[in-house]
C-alpha cells in the first residue's frame, strides 16, 4: 500500500487576478467605446428612417408632446384674420409645392419680436411678429414661408428629432426607468429644428422654385436674408433658419442667381398681414416659442 | 438642473465608494492570504483526502464528522469589474479570488475543528458552494456564497502509513 | 436524550475499517430555515462594501448547521442507532434572506471489531 502525505500545492494556479485596476480601466473603456457605436448606430439609422414614418403618425407625436400647439381660446380680431391670411399663403405655396395631400400645414403666429420662422413636427409653422414686420412684400414672406414648408415637405422635423428620440428611447430602456418621455423631450429639445446644411439648402431650392411657380419670378426672395444680414450685430440671435452653414452670405448669392435678368413688381402684402404687423396683443403663454 | 446636480453627487458618491472598496478590499484580500498560508503551514500535519476509504492502520479508530464554513462576499469594485468583464466575457479574476479564499479558509476550519480532537486525517472530504444573495428576489449575481468543507476525521494512533 | 444524542457517530463514510455495521436503520434528516435578522443584514451589507468574510452569516449558517445535525441525531437515536453514516448536507436559498440547511445520512448500529 501506498503512504499517505499532502505536499504543498501551488494553490496560485487558480487565481487569475493580477492587475484589477487596469482591467477596470480596460473594460471601462471598452464599453464607453460600445455604447458610443451603438449609440451612433441607432441615431444614424432613425434618421436614414425617419422619413419613411407616414406623417399622421408625425402629426399624432406632435399632439402628445408638451410643446404641441393648442388652440387658442380667445384673440382680437385682427390676429385671427391675419392668421387666416398666412394660412391661406402657406396653402397657396403648398398647392404651388405639389405638398402632398396628407401634410395638413398649421401656420401660428407668435407675438414675439424675434424676427424668426421656424417648422416642427405635424406640419406646424411659426410665424414670429418680427419676421412679419420686417418684410415690406408678400414675396419676402412666401419665401420664408415655402422655405418652412419645404422642411415639412422634405420630412426635417422628424428626421432631425428622430435620431435625439431613438437614442432617448433606447437609453430609457436600459435604464428601464418610467421616466422615458422626460428623456424623449430632452431629445426633443436639443434636436429640435437644427436642420442640416443640406437640409436648409435643399428647403431653399423648393423656396424658389415655389416662387417661381407662383409668381413667375423670385425678385423679392432675398428681402428677408438681406435684412437680417446687414442688421445681424443688432439681433441677439440669428434666426433658425439662417443658423446654419451655407453662411447667409453665400445662400443670398444662391438667390440672387436664380433672380430672372429684368426687374419685377413685388407683390404687396395683403391687408391683413398688414395690420396683423401691428396686431398688439399680450404674448401668448400657450405657444412655447423662439427656438 | 437640481436634477442633474443630484445625479452628478451620486455619480461621485458612487466612485468614491468604489474606490474605498477597492483599497481595504485589497487590504483585507493580502491579510487575508498571508493568515491563510501562516494556518495551512501549522496544519500542514492534518492530512485531508477525498478517498471514501481509510487505509486499513486506521482500523478501529475513533471517527467524526468534522466541517468548516465560511461566508464570503466581495467588494463593490470587484463587484463592479465582474460585472463589466461578464459583458466581455472571459475569466472573472476577482470571483475566483474570493472563492479560493473563501474554499481554503473552509478547510482550514475543518482542519482546525479535526485538530482540537487530536484528528491526525481526514478522509471523504466533500468541498460545497452554495450561493446566498438574491435580494429581494432580483438576480444580483454572486455578492456573496457560503463555502463549505466537511469530511471524516481520524484519530490515527500514528500518521497513517501503510500497515 | 441530548446526552445519548451526543454519543452518536457521525460521518460521511460508509466503509469503516475495524467497525461492523450490524444494522441499517434507513434514512435520518435534520432541517431547519433560519432568515438572518435586519441588524445583521445591514451590518453584512455594510461590510459586502469591502468585501471578505461576512462573519454574521458564517456564524448564523455554522448555528443552522448544528441545529440540522441535532434534528438528524434525534431522529436516529429515536430509531436506536449509534451511528449515522454517509451523511451529506445541503444548503438552499429558499427566500430573499432565508436559507434551509440539510443534514441527511443513514442511521446505523456500528459495532467495534475486536
Amino acid at each position: 500500500m501506498s503512504h499517505y502525505s499532502n505536499p504543498e500545492v501551488p494553490h496560485e494556479v487558480n487565481v487569475s487576478e493580477k492587475t484589477p485596476l487596469r482591467d477596470f480601466a480596460r473594460l471601462s473603456l471598452g464599453l464607453c467605446l460600445l455604447a458610443a457605436v451603438v449609440v451612433a448606430a441607432v441615431f444614424f439609422m432613425a434618421r436614414l428612417f425617419a422619413p419613411k414614418i407616414p406623417f399622421r403618425y408625425e402629426a399624432a407625436l406632435n399632439d402628445t408632446l408638451p410643446q404641441g400647439f393648442a388652440h387658442r381660446v380667445a384673440a382680437p380680431a385682427c390676429r385671427i384674420a391675419g392668421e387666416a391670411a398666412l394660412q391661406h399663403l402657406a396653402e397657396e405655396l403648398a398647392l404651388a409645392m405639389a405638398l402632398s395631400e396628407e401634410m395638413r400645414l398649421h401656420v401660428h403666429f407668435n407675438d414675439s419680436a424675434d424676427p424668426n420662422a421656424f417648422a416642427t413636427l405635424g406640419g406646424n409653422i411659426v410665424v414670429q411678429r418680427g419676421l412679419l414686420q420686417h418684410v415690406a412684400s408678400e414675396n419676402a414672406l412666401a419665401m420664408v414661408l415655402a422655405h418652412e414648408i419645404a422642411h415639412i415637405q422634405h420630412r426635417d422635423p422628424i428626421v432631425s428629432i428622430g435620431g435625439g428620440v431613438a437614442v432617448a428611447v433606447l437609453f430609457s430602456a436600459l435604464i428601464g426607468n418610467s421616466d422615458g418621455g422626460v428623456l424623449v423631450g430632452w431629445a426633443i429639445g436639443f434636436t429640435q429644428m437644427r436642420f442640416s446644411r443640406d437640409q436648409e439648402s435643399a428647403a431653399d431650392d423648393a423656396a424658389l422654385k415655389a416662387l417661381q411657380a407662383r409668381y413667375g419670378h423670385t425678385h423679392g426672395a432675398d428681402e428677408f436674408f438681406a435684412y437680417i444680414l446687414a442688421s445681424h450685430p443688432n439681433i441677439s440671435r440669428i434666426p433658425t433658419f439662417l443658423s446654419t452653414h451655407p453662411t447667409p452670405p453665400a445662400r443670398l448669392e444662391t438667390i440672387r442667381k436664380s433672380f430672372s435678368p429684368t426687374p419685377q413688381k413685388l407683390t404687396p402684402l395683403p391687408e391683413a398681414l398688414r395690420q396683423l404687423q401691428e396686431c398688439g396683443i399680450k404674448p401668448d403663454a400657450s405657444l412655447i416659442g423662439a427656438s | 438642473m437640481g436634477d442633474l446636480l443630484s445625479q452628478f453627487s451620486t455619480i461621485i458618491f458612487v466612485v468614491i465608494l468604489m474606490g474605498v472598496a477597492f483599497i481595504f478590499g485589497s487590504i483585507g484580500q493580502s491579510r487575508h492570504y498571508r493568515s491563510i498560508k501562516r494556518r495551512e503551514w501549522q496544519l500542514r500535519r492534518i492530512l485531508v483526502f477525498n478517498e471514501k476509504m481509510p487505509p486499513a492502520s486506521f482500523a478501529g479508530q475513533e471517527f467524526a464528522l468534522v466541517s468548516g464554513s465560511v461566508v464570503m462576499g466581495s467588494d463593490h469594485f470587484r463587484q463592479v469589474l465582474a460585472g463589466l468583464k461578464s459583458i466581455f466575457g472571459g475569466r472573472l479574476g476577482s470571483f475566483e479570488t474570493m472563492l479560493d479564499r473563501g474554499r481554503r479558509e473552509s478547510i482550514l476550519r475543518m482542519k482546525e475543528q479535526a485538530a482540537r480532537m487530536g484528528a491526525t486525517a481526514i478522509f471523504n472530504v466533500r468541498l460545497e458552494t452554495s450561493v446566498l444573495s438574491s435580494r429581494e428576489g432580483r438576480k444580483q449575481g454572486l455578492a456573496c456564497a457560503e463555502l463549505i468543507a466537511y469530511g471524516t476525521a481520524w484519530r490515527g494512533s500514528d500518521k497513517p502509513h501503510a500497515a | 436524550m441530548a446526552n445519548s444524542a451526543s454519543r452518536l457517530m457521525l460521518s460521511n463514510i460508509e466503509y469503516f475499517p475495524g467497525y461492523t455495521v450490524s444494522k441499517h436503520l434507513g434514512l435520518v434528516q435534520g432541517s431547519t430555515v433560519r432568515a438572518k435578522h435586519v441588524g445583521r443584514d445591514i451590518m453584512a451589507g455594510l461590510k459586502n462594501i469591502v468585501g471578505g468574510e461576512l462573519k454574521g452569516y458564517t456564524e448564523l449558517l455554522n448555528d443552522s448547521r448544528q441545529e440540522a445535525i441535532e434534528r438528524m441525531s434525534a431522529q436516529a437515536h429515536a430509531v436506536g442507532a449509534n451511528a449515522v453514516i454517509n451523511v451529506r448536507f445541503s444548503t438552499a436559498n429558499i427566500a430573499a434572506g432565508a436559507a434551509e440547511i440539510l443534514a441527511y445520512g443513514t442511521a446505523v448500529v456500528l459495532e467495534r471489531r475486536e
